[in-house]
């Protein structure tokens, strides 16, 4: 277990310090995605003045919602976002380097690359908790652990959407259109939706998981959604690692 | 004689650019798909607004929903990835092959993805208009509104396409384009009126936009579907056409700026 943590730490502290060493390109970076993501954060501001719920929710509610999905995205590019070049990375053939090393690929996949971009994301989603969600100190462990389900949950399901490419050898767009679709459905509100919509965010898209029953369980927790919730983050854990050994065994195949 | 000349350069790049983007038919169907999961979670939110709350301003569900949808089409068949082309060929200094050939390499450029753009508006536009009437449960436009938006649609693209490249180029100056990137793209959002109509923003802010350029390239596609007077539409009509000869005139100018500053091996 020693091994395998001092494995990741020296996969992330490499990812990370590649682009800390140029400190002033990151902070121009992070402060400009800080400041894209306050100007739409913005064009709900202006809605929610001249409305006044959306069944139920409000500025507060919304807030807190764009909250937990900003710092889990946040997270994810930081450390994880080396599967969002798999498909370029299989286009041009340099993906077998991550198949003749003795570990697995996937978790030195995920660590080869950083985005300085999404450390504003992490610092938007801290600051509009307590201005806009109304967020308390009591909320605190609850939202901490409901942020880190979110984004375990958005972890894998980039994983999925990532390793289609596997199958979708040349092209490298339409992963990155899939993964708009979760970006989108993540960003938006599920709560109220019809049901055929939910029914896609509870399963295809699994962005229910990543923004909306984690920001029920702030205002209204309830033991069996919680059990889902939990339920949610293993299942699609594994069928992320699942689908990423299935493509890579296909992958194997098909160079071989 | 030059004249003609440019007019069968561009006419030539906008027939390659219009072919070019049924070679990648997924792509398309891509990015057909997530404009439809946006309209379906927005016309979602739409539906979820108490009607007392819109019905000060004339607007109502439907409408609402047809508004974005028709601004959001304007954004799709415009791919934003097209700055990246720029900033690569930027770094990459295959720019030089570009400035090499007898024509304003901003204006062929616009003119390729003028082209790739028509191609998806002419797909997109028919299957659009299905969504928006199967999620509303009405299509009540008119012949005038049908043309309106006709011809306000391809000056929208054409403003909105300039942009990506100000943007793209702008690594001659920042290093990168990505900064620049992500604000232009959030002020057309913003200022440009994406999801809800200008009639919802403060009142303060309202004249403030209309001195921007912003507001031609999406909002003024979309208030088509908007309950506005003759002289409204006229007034934004000559607003968009304005705009667009001043971001014609702009593209020439930053194209100068442009290559002088690779002339000059700086950036």
């Amino acid at each position: 277990m020693k091994k395998h943590l001092t494995y990741l730490y020296l996969l992330l502290s490499g990812n990370l310090k590649s682009h800390i060493l140029d400190k002033k390109k990151f902070m121009v970076m992070a402060l400009t995605m800080f400041l894209q993501n306050f100007f739409f954060f913005f064009l709900w501001i202006i809605f929610f003045e001249k409305v006044s719920h959306l069944k139920g929710w409000e500025l507060q509610e919304f807030s807190q919602m764009i909250g937990i999905v900003h710092i889990a995205f946040g997270i994810c590019n930081t450390l994880f976002t080396g599967i969002r070049t798999l498909p370029h990375l299989v286009q041009d053939g340099s993906f077998e380097a991550y198949l003749v090393r003795p570990r697995h690929p996937l978790l030195p996949l995920l660590c080869s690359a950083s985005s300085p971009t999404a450390v504003g994301d992490i610092a938007f989603g801290f600051f509009v908790f307590p201005v806009w969600g109304g967020v308390s100190l009591e909320m605190m462990p609850m939202l901490v652990l409901v942020t880190i389900i979110s984004t375990v949950i958005l972890m894998a399901s980039t994983i999925l959407v990532y390793s289609m490419s596997l199958w979708l050898k040349g092209n490298t767009r339409f992963p990155d259109q899939l993964y708009e679709l979760l970006l989108i459905f993540s960003m938006n509100v599920i709560h109220g939706q019809p049901l055929f919509v939910k029914a896609v965010a509870f399963t295809i898209i699994p962005a229910a998981f990543i923004n909306y029953l984690p920001t029920k369980m702030l205002y209204d927790f309830n033991w069996s959604e919680m059990g889902v919730l939990l339920f949610a983050t293993v299942f699609y854990s594994v069928a992320a690692v699942w689908m990423f050994n299935a493509g890579v065994r296909r992958y194997k195949r098909m160079v071989s | 004689m030059k004249l003609r000349h440019g007019l069968n350069v561009m006419y030539k790049a906008i027939c390659l650019g219009f072919r070019q983007v049924f070679a990648t038919k997924i792509v398309l169907l891509g990015s057909f798909l997530v404009y439809s999961a946006i309209m379906l979670l927005y016309s979602g939110v739409i539906k979820m607004i108490p009607l007392a709350d819109i019905a000060p301003y004339g607007l109502s569900h439907a409408q609402m929903i047809w508004y974005m949808g028709t601004v959001e089409l304007a954004l799709f068949c415009t791919a934003s990835w097209v700055f990246k082309e720029v900033q690569y060929e930027i770094k990459t200094e295959g720019v030089h092959l570009s400035l090499l050939r007898p024509f304003p390499s901003a204006l062929l450029k616009i003119s390729l993805w003028f082209g790739e753009s028509l191609a998806r508006l002419c797909l997109y536009i028919p299957a659009s208009f299905v969504l928006l009437t199967a999620l509303t449960g009405s299509f009540y436009l008119s012949f005038f509104e049908v043309i309106g938006i006709l011809v306000a649609m391809p000056i929208a693209i054409i403003m909105i396409l300039c942009g990506w490249f100000f943007v793209g180029a702008s690594c001659l100056w920042f290093g990168q384009s990505e900064p620049a990137y992500f604000f232009w793209q959030k002020f057309v959002f913003l200022f440009g009126a994406l999801l809800w109509p200008i009639a919802l923003y403060p009142d303060w802010l309202q004249p403030i936009l209309w001195a921007m350029p912003f507001p031609a390239m999406l909002a003024t596609v979309g208030n088509w579907m908007l309950d506005y007077s003759f002289f409204e539409r006229a007034l934004m009509v000559l607003h968009q056409i304005g705009w667009g000869i001043a971001f014609l005139y702009l593209l020439k100018w930053y194209d100068k700026k442009v290559l002088v500053r690779i002339q000059k091996g700086e950036g």
